[in-house]
């Protein structure tokens, strides 16, 4: 397309205007189109990667926490649980030692034997008894 | 038209720069590209220790005897921040931490420079004290030591100082494996610097530390104690100890020394609190090392069971010296002797050995040399070679004077007499376990023991040891349904330049079934107080010892046996 009536005389100037603008238009957007799908392509999945990365970050951070507390609670739980302090504590407990007479042993041929109980000797034969030397 | 020569003069000017842009992205990329790989590396990337977690020890049965629990501490160095920022550093951190603003405010006047603000927090805290956003604070990784059963076996388990490095016991004697390896780590950091998490790229992999399992039995433990307890509450001494072992395998399934301690609070005791008396205290075994005279005796045919020994007399001169008995027994079978605990029995029966032969003899039995337990400071005990005996010696060790060792020692010895003669290493460490799925990083290996004593002669022994218990000085160990052996034994104590009055250490030292030993279990008793002999005390002790743990650890009674 050419302006009517206007002649300049700079060569430089002297330039058609370009009638192909669509043709441009189309070229810069399919270029844009193809920086934006390359960086979309390159910077995406790294940034898909970087999310990711957080994400098993803070899994292991709740992983760490959890192993933590379950380490806790196990140490609790034996202290809770201790002979030495259950046995401090029977009455708090409301707990009762197994009398001797109810602790028995089942043989290979089904019969029960009674727990074992320590026989002292009577004060009669400790007197009686010899002691060990020196 | 665009003149074709300024085209060209665009298109060469650009190319120019392209080549410029291409040149220096070789240069960077190509030649330089290691300098500028380790500045990038220096700026956003900075390594890291980690320390990795202290194993834990448990018991044979699962227990946990010793963990760890992650923890934080605090640091600043006060001098760094403006004084005017005190107050208000100490406002927000006062609530996070557990303390007071003036008690923070008073530990930033008293620093020189640096100090831990707090200590033994609990890790959440930490990511909220780096939400303050204050640079001048830091945050160190640390461990909480935890002995949930507080002193039970704690002389055996030790304890850390405050850098958790072991210091007594297990603690210390497997400093190493408790421990682990720190791992290095690279971590991301942002663009001021400071730390992401956002990676934290291994760069050295560290080792947890393994998990200790012990031969420690925990019901076995706690028997032990709670018995031993309650001897000192109702007769009095200054500690007591006890042993129990497996004759066959030397695997320690109880080691108790009271007075106890919580591993946790070790400063609160004294040193000799902390002392662990069943492998530290040497003493005097007394009557408990005659059956080893015996052994002896029977070992190289100098003495038969059933033979007639001279006890007659009421004491025995030995050089001088009158070593008395505790009556005039007459003739006794050599089984009578050690059941009444003959003194001048036993004396007469260690001078038909040989020095040589009688030394060979006690060595071969482990005295005089520690037992190689997997514990820091075992004794060996106090046993002389015969160049240095004196006339008086043999007297001495027939009655288990000049001569001391550890329970552990005894309990050693007793083994071998259960075992059929072989003397076995104690051992307390059963194996060591990844500490994440608990499986077996070194397997047990049982020591190969050596032969001390014809199988046939320890056999006699073991006989000789059933009459003590069943009509000798060992009634008070009785329990009814088991066949029990063992030997009294009640020793002066010595101190400087020859015996103290007064002072005593009562034994027991047996074993049960007598058939098929199961337990080998000694108790000795440290200075009792209200009565000092050992069938009174040592022996009621493992009486009571012994009936418990039989049923905790479901060895059947003998049908038939009463006593």
């Amino acid at each position: 397309m050419r302006v009517a009536g206007y002649r300049p005389a700079n060569a430089f100037l002297n330039r058609p205007l370009d009638s192909r603008w669509r043709q441009w238009f189309t070229r810069c957007a399919i270029g844009a189109l193809v920086v934006s799908v390359t960086l979309g392509a390159l910077v995406g999945s790294r940034q898909e990667e970087v999310r990711l990365r957080y994400e098993i970050a803070h899994l292991r951070q709740d992983v760490a926490a959890l192993e933590r507390e379950a380490r806790l609670l196990q140490l609790e739980r034996e202290t809770l649980a201790s002979p030495v302090a259950l046995s401090r504590q029977l009455d708090a407990l409301d707990l009762a030692e197994v009398p001797r007479e109810r602790v028995a042993y089942l043989t290979g041929d089904g019969r029960l034997m009674p727990a074992p109980v320590p026989t002292p000797p009577t004060a009669e034969q400790r007197a009686a008894a010899p002691r060990g030397a020196r | 038209m665009f003149p074709r020569g300024r085209l060209w003069l665009l298109y060469g000017g650009l190319a120019v720069w392209a080549l410029v842009v291409w040149l220096r992205l070789a240069q960077v990329q190509l030649i330089d590209h290691a300098d500028w790989a380790q500045l990038a590396s220096e700026q956003q990337e900075k390594t890291v220790e980690i320390q990795q977690p202290r194993g834990e020890i448990l018991t044979r049965d699962g227990r946990v005897l010793a963990g760890s629990l992650e923890r934080v501490r605090i640091g600043a160095n006060p001098r760094r921040i403006p004084r005017s920022a005190w107050p208000s550093l100490a406002r927000e951190l006062a609530p996070l931490v557990g303390l007071s603003e003036t008690e923070i405010l008073a530990r930033f006047r008293a620093a020189s420079n640096f100090l831990y603000v707090a200590r033994d927090l609990d890790p959440s805290v930490a990511a909220a004290i780096k939400r303050l956003g204050h640079d001048h604070l830091w945050i160190e990784p640390t461990e909480r030591r935890v002995y949930p059963h507080g002193p039970l076996a704690g002389a055996t388990i030790g304890f850390v100082n405050g850098e958790g490095a072991g210091q007594a016991g297990l603690e210390a004697q497997f400093e190493s494996t408790l421990r682990g390896a720190p791992g290095t780590f690279r971590l991301v950091r942002d663009g001021s610097r400071k730390g992401t998490q956002v990676e934290l790229r291994p760069e050295r992999p560290g080792r947890p530390g393994l998990t200790l399992r012990l031969a420690l039995d925990s019901r076995v433990q706690v028997i032990l104690e709670q018995e031993l307890d309650r001897t000192i509450g109702e007769i009095g001494a200054r500690g007591a100890t006890a042993v129990a072992m497996d004759p066959w395998t030397g695997q320690v399934l109880g080691l108790a020394s009271l007075p106890s301690y919580d591993p946790g609070r070790p400063g609160e005791v004294s040193g000799e609190v902390r002392r662990n008396r069943a492998i530290e205290d040497a003493l005097e075994p007394g009557s408990t090392f005659k059956p080893f005279i015996f052994a002896a005796a029977l070992a190289h045919g100098v003495l038969r069971p059933h033979e007639l020994v001279d006890c007659s007399g009421g004491g025995v001169q030995v050089a001088g010296f009158l070593i008395r008995d505790h009556a005039s027994y007459g003739l006794l079978s050599a089984t009578q002797a050690l059941a009444v605990s003959s003194n001048s029995g036993a004396i007469r029966i260690a001078h038909r050995l040989s020095p040589a032969l009688l030394d060979a003899s006690i060595r071969s039995l482990g005295f005089g040399s520690a037992t190689g337990i997997e514990l820091p400071a075992e004794a060996r005990g106090i046993y002389r070679s015969p160049e240095r005996w004196s006339a008086m010696s043999r007297a001495g060790l027939a009655i288990g004077q000049e001569i001391s060792a550890s329970a552990l020692q005894i309990a050693r010895g007793y083994a071998a007499l259960a075992n059929g003669g072989v003397l076995v290493r104690p051992s307390l460490v059963l194996e060591t376990l990844d500490p994440r799925d608990r499986n077996v990083i070194t397997p047990y290996r049982q020591s190969p023991g050596t032969r001390a004593l014809p199988p046939e002669v320890a056999r006699q022994v073991a006989a000789m040891l059933g009459a003590v218990v069943d009509e000798g000085t060992g009634k008070a160990a009785r329990v009814e349904g088991y066949r029990a052996a063992g030997k009294t034994g009640t020793a002066q104590k010595a101190g400087v330049g020859g015996y103290t009055a007064g002072l005593h250490a009562a034994w027991f030292a047996g074993f049960l079934p007598r058939e098929n030993p199961k337990l080998v279990v000694v108790v000795c008793v440290d200075q009792p107080e209200r009565t000092y002999w050992a069938a009174d005390v040592a022996a009621p002790t493992f009486g009571r010892i012994v009936t418990r743990l039989v049923t905790a650890l479901g060895l059947p009674p003998v049908t038939g046996v009463r006593t």
